[in-house]
């Protein structure tokens, strides 16, 4: 979304348009997209993206300590995938409020499954090339 | 400027209140949420960090390999 240049930018941006206030950000995908950001886009955008965040244009979850187990639990249990905290609250959060997943990390959240059934993503693999040539 | 009373549930009016803005009053926070509101319902306005800035053009498929990058370089 922050970086003009991706060949997913188009795509981002009507996804996340449409969701806007209905996007729910958990805190740890912050911190990721804050880091990477300010990596490979630059300091300005990653304050753009932190001040509408606050400004309330998605919403943000913040882990309750269930949410945090359960995300815990689940990047042990995919251990060898090296998941980490912020797939993995992606997947709590969905879990536990049956909510749709909107990633392009296809491989892990293909790789992953709730208890029972496959993730609901917002966006297949299928869109995704179309939109973006790959 | 109208004054005009109005009852919020308590959940609205939660709403509004985490969304006011430094020194904001009550009032002036639901006018600009409503203002944003209605601008959403007639035409859907894309995040305003949209196009911020530049970077590399795979950045959000390899999202992981820049983020493993990040936490070698550390």
């Amino acid at each position: 979304m922050v970086n003009r240049r991706d060949e997913a930018h188009a795509l981002a941006v009507e996804l996340v348009t449409r969701l806007g206030r209905n996007l729910v950000v958990p805190a740890p995908v912050i911190v990721e997209v804050d880091q990477l950001a300010r990596a490979r886009v630059g300091g300005h955008a990653a304050r753009r993206f932190l001040a509408a965040l606050n400004t309330g244009e998605h919403e943000v979850a913040y882990l309750s300590p269930g949410i945090l187990r359960r995300a815990i639990e689940i990047d042990h249990r995919y251990g060898d995938l090296d998941l980490g905290l912020a797939d993995t609250s992606v997947m709590a959060l969905a879990e536990r409020h049956r909510l749709p997943i909107l990633t392009f990390d296809f491989a892990h959240f293909r790789a992953t499954r709730p208890p029972s059934g496959y993730w609901r993503l917002v966006v297949d693999e299928a869109r995704y090339a179309e939109s973006t040539g790959q | 400027m109208a004054r005009r009373t109005i009852n919020l549930p308590d959940s609205v009016e939660t709403i509004a209140r985490e969304a006011a803005e430094n020194g904001e009053s009550f009032s002036a926070t639901v006018s600009r949420l409503i203002v944003q509101g209605a601008e959403r319902a007639n035409g859907l306005k894309p995040p305003s960090y949209t196009a911020a800035g530049e970077g590399p053009s795979d950045l959000g498929r390899r999202a992981e390999h820049y983020l493993q990058t990040l936490v070698s370089a550390r």
